[in-house]
């Protein structure tokens, strides 16, 4: 089969992915660029006998800019052979779309045009004449819309058509230029018979990179271009090329009558705050449900069966599947509703162009620690689960501020820790609970500003760009491409907890089961008890099951609680044919509960007996803050070291070892004393 | 850049933080480190550009442009040291 590669570049926000999607209708494969986290998109389509490799490369403006995403895009369209190039640009916005497409006609690959959003254009009454664009640049050119079938068709055409096709772009500059043009031509087609060579070495002298071979004048006329006459140099053109080609009835306002509302100066405030209180309240209600229908269904019914099922086997085959495997598998599958809403959220905040306008409003409070705006939505949706937050990082501009934000948002307490909180403040805080989980929320806030502070001035973290960033226009997002988005990611969750987790959580069942099965007897208990004495200083040492608690956290938070709650009755079921229509029943009932956004009553937890007398409350306070600072699950840690590698997740692991323990020891002791000095 | 040393340098002539909400200018300079210049200039900010400025937040941070009718939020600091003239 005959392979080919077509290299999807242009702007951010163009739709390259739109139009990949249309062309392969298959699933991309998604990953990382190496050394960088900048997502690569790749799909694969096969048709008449070729193979056809389409790569969508990251948004770039400028093939020579120095961030990631340019350096990938000229790096790769150097170093692989590529067969043709899809230029994709924002009919919208032409202008700045050309400046790429004029430095992507120096590389002299067959290349093809595509002017989307046309449908959006048309209705704006802008209308560009293709077969100028052809004329001027000598490549194909087209003004369809992703959306459409037929523009599908056509622009699969235009790709065959100009597949590996030998192609030369002579260079056009503008009046300032045309000269020295015409000087450097002369002399090199002297030296260089072949046209498309000739050519390279052109725009290799007006980028200002060193020429073999050029008399004096030259090299002085050269050492004398100023870098914005080398980024501008293609400016003269492209103004003439918009004015042949780009009619348009109506100037594009880009400052519309929605911005003024949500970026006035006193409304978008109060507004911002009630979209995330309803955005958390949705993510959080709208999930809860399914999250009680799954644990419900594995507790109730599908263990009872198993169990039923084993009783010939020895007991310990049915403990290992039950506690170890499935009971530990739903906890984590439980989450799966919560993160697709999360997932699916995010995309539509993202498309919509409203996450850029909540960054350009907490843009100002997190610049004081070093961050840009984008890095507070990564911070809330981390209160709902870590794993999103740290996937959220990656929108930000740099590396850099990516790898810190990815440290940050295991501070902020999760929603898995939400469980945890309740239980001991219905315990020890009765009264209590909303301020309690309140100071939790704002120590993790806090922490993770105070770390934000003092990384920045690390070299790992310290550099030196510009923060600026476009608000894009505002669009309304298509929901099946967001289902599709979410369910992918739900899926790669899926796949990551039934691999690392399961090995994690069996290990972690192991160590609590045996020798004897008793977990209070287990080598989990017996090691916590020989350390229970390291977290004497933090109050909670003297509770060995507290210490043998916590590296339950380090599988899934809610694991935390399994030690810290009574053994309950293991139940023993046959299957029986009326259990499924219970279960139906439950289903519509939690469907229901989930779109009406129903608050379920909280049923009544049995109250922890750990500690009593005065120094109850604040022993579980610590413990408490240990928990929110304590090294986060392991899906988060896996979503770290897939993005950004081994190192910022042993950074993690140190931070998130070393803050608890001092934060937890502060609290204890400083309480301790302040009660010392009063009495 | 610091804000004061960049308002001295510039003395007399105006910068981008100066536009009042919907007042528009044309880029006269960027008084930028280079690597800085090239993201302004791939953004659209550069010599003879026009740019409009139509608002901020409440912290006076970072300043909304619009520049080829497109929105830019451009922290302060930065906005000091972009040189504009009005028309």
């Amino acid at each position: 089969m005959k392979p080919y590669t077509i290299a999807f570049v242009g702007n951010p926000n163009v739709g390259k992915s739109a139009w990949i999607n249309q062309l392969a209708k298959t699933n991309f494969k998604v990953g990382n660029w190496p050394g960088v986290t900048v997502e690569k998109k790749e799909a694969m389509l096969i048709e008449g006998g070729c193979c056809y490799h389409l790569v969508d490369l990251p948004g770039t403006y400028s093939l020579q800019e120095y961030r990631d995403e340019g350096r990938i895009t000229a790096r790769f369209l150097q170093e692989h052979p590529i067969d043709l190039i899809v230029n994709v640009c924002d009919s919208m916005s032409l202008k700045r779309s050309l400046r790429l497409t004029m430095q992507l006609r120096e590389l002299q690959l067959p290349m093809v045009i595509v002017c989307g959003y046309a449908d959006l254009a048309k209705r704006k009454g802008i209308e560009i004449d293709c077969s100028c664009l052809r004329a001027v640049l000598g490549a194909d050119a087209c003004f369809l819309s992703a959306h459409r079938h037929d523009h599908r068709d056509h622009l699969w055409k235009l790709i065959q058509a100009n597949l590996q096709k030998p192609v030369v772009y002579p260079p056009i500059f503008g009046s300032s230029m045309e000269d020295q043009l015409h000087r450097i031509k002369r002399q090199l087609s002297l030296k260089i018979k072949d046209e498309r060579l000739c050519y390279q070495q052109i725009y290799a002298y007006f980028r200002k990179e060193k020429i073999e071979g050029l008399p004096t004048d030259a090299q002085q006329w050269q050492d004398h271009l100023k870098m914005e006459e080398v980024w501008t140099r293609y400016d003269e053109v492209i103004d003439q090329i918009m004015v042949a080609a780009y009619k348009q009835k109506v100037a594009v306002k880009g400052y519309t009558i929605i911005d003024r509302l949500l970026l006035h100066p006193l409304l978008a405030y109060p507004f911002c705050i009630l979209f995330f209180y309803w955005f958390l309240q949705m993510i959080f209600y709208g999930s809860t449900p399914w999250s009680n229908y799954i644990q419900m269904i594995t507790q109730e019914y599908l263990i009872p069966y198993v169990r039923y099922w084993l009783q010939p086997f020895p007991t310990m085959l049915a403990d290992f599947l039950c506690d170890g495997v499935i009971s530990g598998m739903s906890g984590v599958i439980s989450f799966v509703p919560l993160m697709g809403s999360l997932y699916f959220w995010i995309a539509f905040l993202e498309e919509s162009g409203y996450y850029a306008r909540i960054a350009f409003l907490c843009d100002r409070i997190m610049s004081y620690f070093h961050l840009s705006g984008k890095a507070f939505l990564a911070l809330v949706l981390g209160a709902g689960c870590n794993v999103p937050g740290v996937i959220a990082s990656r929108s930000l501009e740099t590396q850099k501020q990516r790898m810190l934000t990815a440290l940050l948002v295991p501070f902020i307490s999760c929603g898995a820790r939400l469980p945890i909180y309740l239980l001991f403040c219905t315990s020890f805080f009765k009264g209590k609970e909303a301020a309690v989980v309140a100071s939790l929320y704002g120590i993790g806030l806090l922490v993770a500003f105070f770390c934000a502070a003092i990384l920045s001035k690390t070299t790992d973290f310290q550099e030196d760009a510009i923060q600026l960033f476009e608000l894009p226009p505002y669009r309304i997002p298509s929901l099946r491409v967001l289902g599709k988005s979410a369910a992918k990611e739900c899926w790669n969750y899926l796949k990551k907890a039934f691999s690392v987790v399961l090995l994690v959580m069996i290990a972690l069942w192991t160590f609590s089961y045996f020798p004897t099965g008793d977990k209070d007897e287990s080598y989990l208990a017996h090691a916590a008890q020989q350390a229970s004495f390291l977290f004497e200083p933090l109050g909670f040492g003297d509770r060995w099951e507290c210490v043998a608690a916590l590296p339950g956290g380090i599988v899934a938070k809610e694991s935390i609680l399994a030690y810290l709650y009574p053994p309950i009755e293991n139940e023993v079921r046959p299957f029986d044919l009326s259990n499924l229509s219970d279960l139906i029943d439950q289903g519509i009932k939690s469907a229901k509960e989930s779109f009406f956004l129903q608050r379920n009553t909280q049923q009544s937890q049995p109250a922890l007996l750990l500690w009593t007398g005065k120094e109850a409350a604040l022993k579980a306070y610590s413990f408490l803050v240990f928990v929110l600072l304590s090294i986060p699950c392991v899906m988060t840690l896996s979503a770290i070291r897939t993005l950004y590698g081994k190192k910022i997740l042993l950074y993690s692991i140190l931070l998130m070892t070393v803050f608890p323990y001092v934060m937890s020891c502060l609290i204890y002791q400083g309480v301790q004393l302040v009660w010392y000095l009063c009495s | 850049m610091n804000d004061c040393f960049v308002t001295i340098l510039l003395g007399e002539q105006m910068n981008a933080a100066q536009l009042k909400k919907g007042e528009s200018a044309r880029v006269v300079a960027l008084h930028h480190p280079i690597k800085h210049q090239e993201r302004l200039t791939a953004l659209g900010i550069y010599k003879n550009a026009m740019l409009t400025y139509h608002t901020t937040t409440l912290f006076f941070d970072p300043l909304l442009f619009e520049v080829e009718g497109r929105l830019l939020a451009i922290r302060k600091k930065d906005a000091y040291a972009i040189e504009v003239e009005q028309i």
